[in-house]
C-alpha cells in the first residue's frame, strides 16, 4: 500500500524527518546546558564549597546573601588541615598573565592547583605526568600543565612538547603534561589554558580577604552531604571566632558538583534564548505532527470506502486495523531513522553558536549562546521522545479510517462512497489543523518580524562617525614596569609604532586613542566644573584620551573651536574638547569655549575647553556627554592599552597582516588583542541578536513553508474531492471565475480563522521574547500588519494554484467520474 | 436552432478508436421537443453532452442559432451552455453538501439573479414540483424518485432556452412520470426546446419527434403516432 502511493509516504517521512531531526538537535542543546551532569568522574561524591556572605543591595538596600563566593588561600588549607569528612579536598586559584610562545605573545588564564587536583577530578595527562609533590614547593621548578586545546593552539599538538619552554609573565617554565580533550574546567566563562602548582606552604598567601580558591571535595565513601555541612559550620564557626575581622560574617555551602555544574553553565548560556529557540522548533515539530496528521486523515478518508467495502466482503476488523497500524508505525520509523541522522549531522552546524575556548579574549562579539566547555552530543532521551510523539501522532491518525468503520454502518460509508467522495469529518478535522498549523506560523512569524525589525533598527544605527574603512588595532604593552616605566618611553613608542603603520601601503591616516566608539567600557574620570551647581562632588565623565587626528580620522565635525595640534603637550596649557551634549549640559546657552574644567584626584589638573564636537554614537548603558584630552597631556599610561586607529583605502586582509607585522616589528613582546575593522566591532557588539533573529527567522519561514504546504494540501485536496461536484456546478452555469473564487474563499476563510487564533497567541508569546527585542515593542503594529499580509498573501497563493486547477474542470471528465 | 452536421465522437481506447457518434445530421428548430431514443450504450448521453456544450472533443460542425459551437473554445462553449442550457442528468448529480433548496438556488446564483428574486423563483419551482417539504434536507436525506425530481426543478429553475433530460423518469413513479412529462410540455408550450432521452415509449409520446440511435447511428426517424399503439 506505501509503495502503491510512494508520493505520500516520501512527503510524510521528510516533514517527519525535518521535524524530529529540529527537535532532538535543540532538546540535546538545551539538555546539555541546563540537566547534563558535570564532566568529572565519580561526580556525585563531588562536593564544591562556597562561602557566603551577607551583605546589602546597593540598588534597593535589601539585606542579601552572596552565595557563591570563593575561599582564601589560607583558609583553604585550614579546611584541609580540619576536616574529616572528606577523602580529599583540593582547590584551584585563578591566575591571568602573559604567555609568550615561539610566535606570539597571548593574555591567558591558567589556575594553581593544590596536590591531588587531578586525581580527585579523575584527569590523567595524555601526555606527561601531573605535578610531583616537591614542586608544591614555593621555589620548587618552575612547571606548567596545559590544557588539550592550548596545546593545539601554542605547539599545533606536537606530540613532542614535554620539556618545551613557555614564557609566562616573562619567566621560564617548562611543560609537564597535557591533559584529554574532554577535560575541562567548567567554573569560568572562558577557557583555562594552563595548570600550576600552587605553593601551599605557610608562610605565604596568609591574606584571608584574598579569596580566589575554587574549593571541590570529595565525599569518604558513607558520608553524606549533611554531614559534610555539619562538620563543614563548626569548621566554619571556629574560623569565625579565630579570624574575626576577615571571617566573622561567612557562612559555609557544600553544594553537589552537578548542582555548581547547573549553576555556572546557566550562568554562561543564554538560556533564556535557547528556551525560545526551544519553544520555537517544538511548535515546528507540532506543525510537522498537524501536517503528517492531517496527510493521514486524508488518506483515511480515501480509504475509507475501501475498507468499507473490504469490511463487507468479511475481513476481520483487527485485521484492517493491523494493516493500517503496521503502515503507520513504519512510516513513523523511517522518519525516526532520517530525523536521527539529520540531527547527528545537524549538531555540528552548532559550533556556530557555541562559545570558542581559543581565543578567548576577542571582544563582546566572541560572546555565544552556549558555554565553550558543554559538549553536546545526540541525546538519546530526546530522540526517543521525539520519535515516540510522532510514532503516536502516525499511530493515531492512521487508525482513524478503522475507527470510523466501526461508528458509522457500513451500508451508509458503501452508499456516500457511491454519490460522492465528500467526507466531511475528514475535512473539518483536516481544516482545522490547518487553521492551528497557520496560527503557529503566525506566532513564530510575529516573533522573527520583531526580531528582524529590532537588528534592523541596530543596523540603522548611525554611529555619527565615518567608521567604514576604519582598522582597529588594539594592544597591550607588556615590562609596564620597565621598558615603559617613562612618558617618555611610552611616547617614543607610539610615535614609532605610528610612523611604522604610515607606512603601510593603503594607509592613510593614524590617530591613537584609549577607547572607539565601538568600546563597551569606558575611562571616565570625575570633573569639577567651575559655575556648575552639583559641583563640589565632581561629575562623572567619560574621558578618552586621543591624539591629534582622532576627530579628522572618523570624520567627527568640530562644531566650535579647534581640534588638538601637536602643540597641545605636556609643556603647553592642559586643554580639552568636549561634545555638545556635555556643553549643553554644563553651560546652557553659553559659549563653552574658553571655560575650564579640573579633574585628577592627587595631582588636578584644570583645562581649557578649545573645541566643541558633534556627538557620536556609543553602544553602552551610559550617558552620551564625553571629554576628550591630548594624549600628550596625560602622563602616557593609557598609552600602555591603546587602540591604534588607521584610516585606509580598502578593506583587504593583507592590509591586516601588515599592520600587525609592523606593530611586532617595534616590539615584538605586544599582546595584539586584536585587529579588526571599526564597523565590524560595532556589528559585533550585536552577535546575540544576530544570531536569535538568525535562528527564529530560519524556523519561522519553515513555518511558513510547512503552513503553506498545508493550506495548498487542504485546498488541493478539497479540490481532487470535490472534482465531481465542480464539474456539475460548471454544468449548471458556473464559470471557471466562480469556481476560483469559491475555492480561494475556504482557503481565505482557514487562513482567516488561523490569523486570528495567531493574534491572541502573539499577543501571549512575544512578551516572552521581549527582553530581546532592541527598541521595538512586542506589540509594533507595522510588524502585524506585515506578517498578517505576507501570511495571508502566502496562503492565498498556496490555495490559488489548487484553485486554479479547480478552474479548469472539464465538466465532461468531471462528471464522468460517477 | 440547433443544427448538426456529421457529428462524430470517438474515444481513444486500448482497441485503437472506437466511434460512439457517427456521421449524425440533425436539425432541431426553436421550440420543438425531440425524444432520443435507443439501447443503452447507443450514445444518447453522449450526443446530449455535445449539444448542451460540455463535451468539446468531437468532429463535426454544430451550429446553435448564429453560433458555430465548432469554431469556439471551450470557455466559450460553456459561456453558451449557460445562456441556453438547462440539464437534467441521468444520475441526479445533486450538490451534495447543499439542502434542495440551495440546489435550486445555484444555477440562478451562476446567473446573477438578485437575492429576492432568487428566492421567490426557487420557492416558485419548490411548489410547482411539490417538494416544499423536502427543500431544508440534503440529498442523501431524499428517496431515488425525489432526487430526481430536483434534478429536474433544477434544470429549469432558471427558465432556459433549452432544456436537455437525460431520462428524468428513470426513477419516478408512474404518476410523478406523468407529472414532469405534463411540466415539461407546458414549458414547450411557452416556447422552450426541449430534448430528453428516454426508454418509455409513452413518455416518447409527448414529444413531436422521435429520434432513434444505436451504436452511434442515427437509426431513422418517427413521430409519436408510427409508434405501436399499445404504448399511448
Ligand atoms: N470515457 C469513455 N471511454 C470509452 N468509451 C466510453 C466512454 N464514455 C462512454 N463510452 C462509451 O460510449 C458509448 C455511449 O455511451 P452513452 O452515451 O453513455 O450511452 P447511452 O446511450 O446509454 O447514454 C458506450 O458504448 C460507452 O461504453
Ligand atoms: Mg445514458
Amino acid at each position: 500500500m506505501l509503495a502503491k502511493n510512494p508520493g505520500f509516504s516520501v512527503f510524510v517521512v521528510i516533514i517527519l524527518t525535518v521535524g524530529i531531526g529540529a527537535t532532538t538537535v535543540m532538546l540535546s542543546v538545551v539538555d546539555a546546558i541546563m540537566f547534563r551532569a558535570c564532566p568529572y568522574r565519580d561526580s556525585e561524591h563531588l562536593v564544591c564549597l562556597y562561602e557566603t556572605n551577607p551583605y546589602v543591595d546597593p540598588a534597593t538596600g535589601a539585606p542579601k546573601i552572596s552565595r557563591w563566593n570563593f575561599t582564601s588561600i589560607a583558609g583553604f588549607r585550614d579546611w584541609r588541615e580540619q576536616s574529616h569528612v572528606f577523602e580529599r579536598l583540593v582547590g584551584a586559584d585563578q591566575w591571568n598573565g602573559m604567555v609568550r610562545t615561539i610566535d606570539r605573545t597571548e593574555r591567558c588564564r591558567g589556575h594553581f592547583v593544590s596536590p591531588e587536583f587531578f586525581s580527585v577530578l579523575g584527569a590523567s595527562p595524555i601526555l606527561g605526568r601531573t605535578f610531583l609533590p616537591e614542586e608544591y614547593r614555593q621555589r620548587g621548578r618552575r612547571v606548567v600543565i596545559l590544557s588539550h586545546d592550548h596545546w593545539r593552539h601554542w605547539f599545533a599538538s606536537d606530540p613532542n612538547v614535554i620539556g618545551e619552554t613557555l614564557i609566562l609573565d616573562r619567566e621560564a617554565y617548562t611543560v609537564v603534561g597535557v591533559l584529554p580533550e574532554d577535560f575541562q574546567w567548567i567554573f569560568q566563562p572562558i577557557a583555562c589554558g594552563l595548570w600550576m602548582p600552587m605553593p601551599l606552604d605557610t608562610t605565604t598567601n596568609t591574606n584571608r580577604n584574598n579569596r580566589g580558591m575554587n574549593v571541590i571535595g570529595r565525599l569518604k565513601s558513607g558520608v553524606s552531604i549533611a554531614q559534610a555541612r555539619m562538620e563543614m559550620e563548626l569548621i566554619t564557626e571556629r574560623l569565625a571566632q579565630a579570624y574575626p575581622e576577615t571571617n566573622a560574617s561567612r557562612g559555609i555551602r557544600v553544594v553537589p558538583i552537578d548542582e555548581a555544574y547547573a549553576h555556572y553553565t546557566g550562568n554562561f548560556s543564554k538560556p533564556q534564548i535557547l528556551t525560545t529557540v526551544l519553544a520555537v522548533i517544538v511548535s515546528v515539530l507540532l506543525i510537522a505532527c498537524f501536517h503528517v496528521s492531517s496527510l493521514l486523515i486524508a488518506r483515511s478518508a480515501t480509504r475509507e470506502r475501501e475498507i468499507a467495502v473490504r469490511a463487507a466482503l468479511g475481513a476481520h476488523r483487527l485485521r484492517l486495523i493491523r494493516q493500517l497500524l503496521t503502515e503507520s508505525i513504519l512510516l513513523a520509523l523511517l522518519g525516526g531513522l532520517f530525523g536521527g541522522i539529520l540531527a547527528y549531522w545537524g549538531l555540528s552546524i552548532l559550533s556556530i553558536v557555541k562559545g570558542q575556548s581559543i581565543p578567548w579574549y576577542l571582544g563582546p562579539g566572541s560572546e555565544r549562546l552556549i558555554p565553550w566547555f558543554v559538549n553536546i552530543h545526540i541525546d538519546a532521551r530526546s530522540f526517543f521522545y521525539v520519535t515516540a510523539l510522532s510514532l503516536l501522532t502516525c499511530g493515531a491518525f492512521g487508525l482513524l479510517p478503522a475507527l470510523s468503520i466501526s461508528k458509522t454502518n457500513l451500508n451508509r460509508s458503501l452508499s456516500a462512497g457511491r454519490t460522492s467522495g465528500y467526507v466531511p469529518w475528514s475535512h473539518s478535522l483536516r481544516s482545522m489543523l490547518v487553521v492551528l498549523d497557520i496560527s503557529i506560523a503566525f506566532v513564530l512569524l510575529i516573533g522573527a518580524g520583531l526580531m528582524i525589525n529590532g537588528y534592523v533598527r541596530i543596523l540603522r544605527i548611525d554611529p555619527k562617525a565615518d567608521t567604514e574603512n576604519v582598522l582597529v588595532a588594539t594592544l597591550e604593552l607588556q615590562g609596564g614596569e620597565e621598558r615603559y616605566s617613562t612618558s617618555a618611553q611610552r611616547f617614543e613608542f607610539s610615535r614609532r609604532l605610528m610612523e611604522r603603520i604610515q607606512k603601510v601601503p593603503g594607509v592613510q591616516s593614524i590617530a591613537i586613542a584609549n577607547g572607539t566608539p565601538a568600546s563597551m567600557g569606558y575611562n571616565w574620570d570625575k570633573f569639577i566644573v567651575e559655575g556648575f551647581s552639583s559641583s563640589r562632588e565632581g561629575v562623572k565623565i567619560r574621558c578618552t584620551p586621543i591624539s591629534r587626528d582622532y576627530f579628522r580620522l572618523l570624520r567627527i565635525p568640530v562644531l566650535r573651536g579647534r581640534q588638538f595640534t601637536e602643540h597641545d603637550n605636556s609643556a603647553s596649557t592642559p586643554v580639552a574638547i568636549i561634545n555638545e551634549s556635555l556643553a549643553k549640559r554644563l553651560w546652557p546657552n553659553q559659549n563653552p569655549l574658553g571655560k575650564c574644567l579640573t579633574h585628577g584626584a592627587s595631582e588636578p589638573v584644570t583645562r581649557e575647553v578649545v573645541g566643541v564636537t558633534r556627538d557620536v554614537r556609543h553602544f553602552g548603558d551610559y550617558p552620551n556627554e564625553e571629554v576628550y584630552i591630548p594624549c600628550l597631556q596625560t602622563n602616557g599610561f593609557t598609552m600602555l592599552y591603546p587602540d591604534v586607529m588607521i584610516r585606509t583605502d580598502a578593506r583587504t586582509t593583507g592590509l591586516t597582516v601588515a599592520v600587525r607585522r609592523e606593530i611586532l616589528s617595534v616590539d615584538p613582546d605586544i599582546f595584539i588583542r586584536q585587529v579588526t575593522f571599526l564597523d565590524r566591532q560595532i556589528a559585533d557588539l550585536f552577535t546575540t541578536e544576530r544570531l536569535s533573529t538568525l535562528l527564529l527567522g530560519v524556523f519561522a519561514a519553515a513555518a511558513l513553508v510547512l503552513a503553506s504546504v498545508g493550506i495548498y494540501g487542504a485546498t488541493a485536496y478539497m479540490v481532487s474531492r470535490r472534482t465531481h461536484e465542480i464539474g456539475v456546478r460548471m454544468a449548471l452555469g458556473a464559470r471557471s471565475g466562480d469556481v476560483l473564487k469559491s475555492v480561494l474563499r475556504q482557503g481565505l476563510k482557514l487562513t482567516l480563522i488561523g490569523l486570528a487564533i495567531g493574534l491572541v497567541g502573539a499577543f501571549v508569546a512575544t512578551r516572552i521574547i521581549r527582553s530581546l527585542l532592541h527598541n521595538v515593542s512586542p506589540t509594533d503594529p507595522l510588524t502585524f500588519i506585515c506578517v498578517s499580509f505576507l501570511l495571508s498573501g502566502v496562503a492565498l497563493l498556496a490555495s490559488y494554484i489548487p484553485a486554479r486547477r479547480a478552474a479548469k474542470t472539464d465538466p465532461m471528465e468531471a462528471l464522468r467520474y460517477e | 436552432m440547433i443544427k448538426l452536421q456529421n457529428i462524430q465522437k470517438r474515444y481513444n481506447t486500448k482497441a485503437g478508436f472506437t466511434y460512439v457518434l457517427q456521421q449524425i445530421t440533425l436539425d432541431i428548430a426553436e421550440g420543438e421537443f425531440v425524444t432520443l431514443m435507443g439501447p443503452s450504450g447507443a450514445g444518447k448521453t453522449t450526443l446530449l453532452n455535445i449539444i448542451g456544450m460540455l463535451d468539446s472533443d468531437w468532429e463535426g460542425q454544430y451550429t446553435l442559432d448564429d453560433n458555430s459551437v465548432h469554431t469556439l473554445k471551450p470557455r466559450q462553449r460553456l459561456a453558451l451552455n449557460k445562456q441556453y442550457v438547462g440539464f437534467v442528468f441521468q444520475n441526479f448529480n445533486l450538490l451534495d453538501s447543499l439542502t434542495v433548496y440551495e440546489n435550486l438556488e445555484a444555477p440562478l446564483s451562476y446567473r446573477n439573479v438578485k437575492g429576492a428574486e432568487r428566492a421567490s423563483i426557487v420557492c416558485d419551482t419548490l411548489d410547482r414540483f411539490g417538494i416544499v417539504g423536502k427543500k431544508d434536507l440534503f440529498p442523501s436525506q431524499l428517496s431515488g424518485g425525489q432526487q430526481q425530481l430536483v434534478g429536474v426543478a433544477r434544470a429549469v429553475v432558471a427558465s432556459p432556452k433549452l432544456i436537455l433530460a437525460d431520462e428524468p423518469t428513470g426513477n419516478l413513479h408512474s404518476a410523478q412520470g406523468q407529472e414532469v412529462m405534463e411540466l415539461l410540455t407546458k414549458l414547450n408550450q411557452q416556447g422552450t426546446t426541449i430534448i430528453q432521452v428516454t426508454h418509455s415509449e409513452k413518455y416518447a409520446a409527448y414529444s413531436r419527434r422521435i429520434i432513434n440511435l444505436k451504436d452511434g447511428w442515427m437509426d431513422g426517424e418517427v413521430t409519436p403516432r408510427q409508434l405501436p399503439r399499445k404504448d399511448r
